[in-house]
C-alpha cells in the first residue's frame, strides 16, 4: 500500500458548466456514458494503492453523496480504507472567503490525525490516467518539498482556458505559475495534482490565513515558489479539463476516438464506477448505431450516429440522433431529430421533434425537462 | 434468531445435457442473458421479495458456484441477520460424510442450518430456472389457504405437460394428485419446482423420508406423494408470466433468444424488480463506424465493428470489422476476428474465432466450448 492520503479537491475559480452546474458539482457529472468525472481520479488513486481518500465538496453534494456511497465500488473495503467527504462546519463570511483553502482549514484536524506520510492532492475535473507511485518516486528522488504534476497540450488556445500554466527552469523547478489565457497553442498545464509530506501540507494550511484569507490553494503554492523547492513532474498521457459546456461536449466526443479511448481505458488500469444493475443494451429490429459509446440499460429503436448514451436511455423508432450526448435515463420519442445537443438526465424529448444545433452551437436540454 | 421464511436453493445438479458448459461449472452458474448467471434469478427474486436468509445447496463442481454466491452483497443480501450461505455436503457429528442423495436429502441434511433461524416457513427453489416472481405474494397465499405446502404452477400446453411434473387439482386448486411426466396428462398445470412448506410439516416429512430405505429422497417422487397420502393440504399457486427451465443447449439458446422479443414478459428493464449480478468493471460498449446491429442484446465492454443480428453478447466481446454474428450467444471475452462468421452457436468464454473462419450451421444449435473447435487445420 502506498503511504499517502488522497485528497480530491474541487476546481478553483468556481468553474461552471453552463446549465449542468445548476444540478451537481463537476465531480458528479456524467462522463462517457457510464461514468462520473470523479471516477477517473478515484480510480487513479485506488489503482495506485491509495485507499484513504478525502473528497472536498464545495456545494451541491447530493449527486456526489449518492454516487460515492461507502466506496466499495472503487474496491475500497470500509474496514481498511475510506472515502470521506469534507465540507465546512461553518459558513464562510462571503463567497470570496469560500475556496479550497477555507475548506482545508475547516478540516485541518483530519489532515493532522492521518498517519500517512504523504498527501496526494488531485482534481476531478482533470481527466487523465496517472500512477501516483511514479509521482511519489520522482518526488523522493528529486528532494523537492512539493511536486506538481503538469502536462503539455497543443490545444492551449482553445482548451484549458483559465487553467494554471507553470514555468520551469532547467532543473525542473517551477518558478512561476500563470493563468493560461489562450495565448499559445503549445502550453504546459498543471493537472492540479500535488505531492508533498503531510506535515508540510498541514503547515501550509496553518500559515495560509496569515498570508491572506482570500488565497486559495494554488495562490498559496505560488506564494511559496521562492521559499520552497517546488518541482514539476511531467505527465505524458491523455489530459483534458472539463471547464466549460463546450469542452464538456468536446471531451466526451473525443472518447469516440479509438486512440483516446485506449489511453483512458487500459486493461491494467480499470476505471471503477457505481453499478446500476441495468440489463445489457437492447437493439430492436429498427435500431441502428454507428460510432457510439453506449451504456447498459439502453433501449435503441432509432438511428444513432456519433453519440454517447448514458444508462437507461430509450430512443424510440424513427428517431435520428447525430453528434449528441444523451445523459442517463433520457427519453427520445418516435420520429425525433436531434443533432449537436446535450440532453441532460431524465429529460424527455416528446413534442418538439427537432433539436438541431451546430458544431459551434451545442444545444443544452435541461434536466427533467419535457420538450 | 428468528426469520419468518428462509429460502433454500437447490443448486447441486450437474446439468449433463448442457454438455461442455458444465464440465467445471455447476448448472446454476452457467451464463445467461448477456450479463447474468442463471442463479441470479432465484437470488434476486428472493432479495426483492424481502427474504433475508438464503441457503444455497451445492454439490457438483461447486468451486465457481460457491465462490460466486458467497458474495451476498451482489444481491443486496449482506447485513445483520442476512446472508447467502453456501451449504455443500459435510461430515457430521452423528453420521459419516455423505453426499446429497436427492433434493429432499439435501434439505434434510441441513435441518440444523434451518433450525438456527427458527423459520415458520421454508421456500424451496431451484437454482436453474429463469423467471421473475414475488415470493412474498406466494407466502401470503400459502397463509390465506392455511396450507401445509404450496406449489407454484404454470399452465402449459397438454403436449408440453408430458415433460413436467403435473398437478391434478380440484376446483379449489387443492392438489389431489401429482404425476411426474405423465404420458397422458389429465391437467396442464406444471410444477415450477417452487415450494413453500410450513416448516413443521417439512421437518416431519423429511425425517420420515430419511429413514425410508426405498425412497429416492426426491421432493416430486417421495415427499409430496407422502404428504398427499397423509391428507396434508397441498395447494397450487398459479403463476402467470415468463418461466424457463434451461436444461439443454437448445433451451439455453432459446431462453437467450427470448430476450430479443420485446414482449417476452421478463421485463429486464423494470427498475422495480431488478436482477442483480456480479459487477465487473468494464468500459461502455463501443460501436464502431462499420458496425451493423439488429435485434440484439449487448453488454458493456463489447467492441463491435462488424455485423451482429439476433444475438446476445456478454461483456468484453469483440466483433471485428467484416465479422458476422447471427442467431448466436457469445459468452464473455469472445473475439470474432475479421471476416469470421458465427451462426446458430453458443460460444463459451474466452474463445477466439479466427480470421475468416465460419462456424455453425442452419440445422441445429451448436455449442462451441473447446479451443479445438475454433482452430484452423492448416
Amino acid at each position: 500500500m502506498i503511504n499517502a492520503l488522497g485528497i480530491v479537491n474541487f476546481p478553483n475559480n468556481a468553474v461552471k458548466i453552463k446549465g449542468m452546474s445548476n444540478y451537481r458539482t463537476i465531480a458528479a457529472m456524467s462522463f462517457l456514458g457510464r461514468y462520473r468525472t470523479i471516477d477517473f481520479v478515484l480510480s487513479n488513486m485506488v489503482n495506485s494503492g491509495i485507499t484513504n481518500i478525502k473528497v472536498m465538496v464545495r456545494e451541491q453534494p447530493r449527486s456526489l453523496v449518492e454516487h460515492l456511497g461507502s466506496g466499495t465500488q472503487y474496491n475500497i473495503n470500509p474496514k481498511h480504507g475510506f472515502i470521506d467527504m469534507l465540507y465546512p462546519d461553518h459558513q464562510a463570511v462571503s463567497d470570496a472567503y469560500y475556496h479550497d483553502m477555507y475548506l482545508m482549514n475547516e478540516n485541518i484536524e483530519d489532515f493532522k490525525s492521518s498517519k500517512r506520510k504523504y498527501v496526494v492532492i488531485s482534481q476531478s475535473y482533470m481527466i487523465c490516467t496517472i500512477d501516483y507511485n511514479d509521482v511519489i518516486k520522482a518526488h523522493e528522488e528529486s528532494g523537492a518539498d512539493i511536486t506538481c504534476v503538469y502536462g503539455e497540450t497543443k490545444r492551449g488556445k482553445v482548451s484549458f482556458i483559465g487553467c494554471k500554466s507553470p514555468k520551469l527552469d532547467k532543473y525542473g523547478r517551477i518558478y512561476e505559475i500563470n493563468n493560461n489565457i489562450g495565448y499559445d497553442t503549445k502550453a504546459n498545464i498543471l493537472t492540479e495534482t500535488y505531492v508533498m509530506k503531510r506535515e508540510l501540507f498541514v503547515e501550509l494550511i496553518e500559515k495560509s490565513y496569515e498570508i491572506s484569507p482570500l488565497f486559495n490553494f494554488i495562490d498559496i503554492i505560488k506564494h511559496h515558489l521562492g521559499t520552497l523547492n517546488v518541482k514539476g513532474y511531467k505527465y505524458e498521457g491523455y489530459l483534458a479539463c472539463i471547464n466549460t459546456l463546450e469542452e464538456y461536449y468536446r471531451i466526451n466526443m473525443e472518447g469516440l476516438n479509438p486512440e483516446v479511448f485506449s489511453q483512458l481505458f487500459r486493461s491494467d488500469w480499470p476505471i471503477y464506477t457505481k453499478t446500476n444493475d441495468s440489463p445489457p443494451a437492447f437493439y430492436s429490429s429498427t435500431g441502428h448505431a454507428k460510432n457510439c459509446l453506449i451504456a447498459n440499460g439502453c433501449i435503441i429503436e432509432g438511428d444513432l450516429q456519433n453519440c454517447i448514451l448514458g444508462r437507461g436511455v430509450h430512443v424510440e423508432k424513427g428517431s435520428v440522433i447525430k453528434n449528441a450526448l444523451l445523459l442517463p435515463n433520457t427519453y427520445v420519442g418516435p420520429y425525433s431529430h436531434i443533432e449537436y445537443a446535450i440532453v441532460d438526465k431524465h429529460a424527455r424529448v416528446e413534442n418538439k421533434k427537432e433539436i438541431i444545433g451546430t458544431k459551434d452551437n451545442i444545444i443544452y436540454i435541461k434536466r427533467r425537462d419535457r420538450v | 434468531m428468528k426469520t419468518e421464511m428462509l429460502a433454500m436453493i437447490l443448486a447441486g445438479g450437474r446439468g449433463t445435457r448442457l454438455l461442455d458448459l458444465t464440465n467445471k461449472v455447476a448448472k446454476p452458474a452457467v451464463y445467461y442473458g448477456g450479463k447474468y448467471r442463471i442463479v441470479d434469478f432465484p437470488l434476486s427474486n428472493s432479495a426483492n421479495s424481502g427474504i433475508d436468509v438464503i441457503g444455497v445447496l451445492t454439490q457438483y463442481e461447486s468451486i465457481q458456484l460457491n465462490a460466486y454466491v458467497s458474495q451476498g452483497s451482489r444481491w443486496g443480501l449482506e447485513g445483520r441477520g442476512k446472508g447467502v450461505f453456501v451449504l455443500p455436503p459435510r461430515e457430521k457429528d452423528d453420521t459419516a460424510f455423505g453426499v446429497y442423495k436427492g433434493t429432499a436429502d439435501a434439505i434434510y441434511q441441513n435441518l440444523d442450518f434451518m433450525d438456527m433461524y427458527n423459520p415458520d416457513y421454508v421456500l424451496i427453489l431451484s437454482g436453474d430456472h429463469i423467471y421473475k416472481m414475488n415470493y412474498a405474494k406466494m407466502l401470503a397465499f400459502h397463509k390465506e389457504q392455511k396450507a401445509d405446502l404450496t406449489v407454484a404452477g404454470l399452465e402449459v400446453t397438454y403436449e408440453e405437460a408430458k415433460r413436467f411434473g403435473i398437478m391434478n387439482t380440484d376446483e379449489t386448486d387443492r392438489i389431489v394428485e401429482f404425476e411426474e411426466k405423465p404420458a397422458h396428462p389429465k391437467n396442464n398445470l406444471a410444477s415450477m419446482g417452487i415450494y413453500i412448506f410450513s416448516y413443521k410439516e417439512l421437518k416431519k416429512a423429511l425425517q420420515l423420508d430419511a429413514v425410508d430405505e426405498k425412497s429416492a429422497h426426491d421432493f416430486g417422487k417421495n415427499v409430496i406423494p407422502y404428504m398427499l397420502n397423509n391428507n396434508k393440504k397441498i395447494v397450487a399457486y398459479r403463476f402467470k408470466g415468463y418461466w424457463k427451465d434451461v436444461g439443454t443447449i437448445d433451451s439455453l439458446w432459446e431462453a437467450n433468444m427470448d430476450l430479443l422479443d420485446e414482449n417476452n414478459g421478463l421485463t429486464m428493464n423494470d427498475d422495480t424488480w431488478k436482477i442483480y449480478t456480479e459487477d465487473v468493471p468494464t468500459t461502455p460498449q463501443v460501436i464502431g463506424p462499420k458496425a451493423k446491429i439488429k435485434r440484439s442484446y449487448i453488454n458493456q465492454g463489447c467492441v463491435i465493428d462488424g455485423t451482429v443480428e439476433n444475438s446476445v453478447l456478454f461483456r468484453d466481446v469483440h466483433i471485428n470489422k467484416g465479422a458476422k454474428v447471427i442467431d448466436s450467444v457469445l459468452f464473455p471475452d469472445v473475439v470474432v476476428e475479421e471476416g469470421a462468421v458465427v451462426k446458430n452457436c453458443i460460444v463459451a468464454e474466452g474463445l477466439t474465432v479466427p480470421k475468416d473462419m465460419e462456424i455453425g450451421d442452419r440445422s441445429k444449435i451448436q455449442l462451441i466450448a473447446k479451443k479445438g473447435q475454433v482452430t484452423k487445420n492448416d
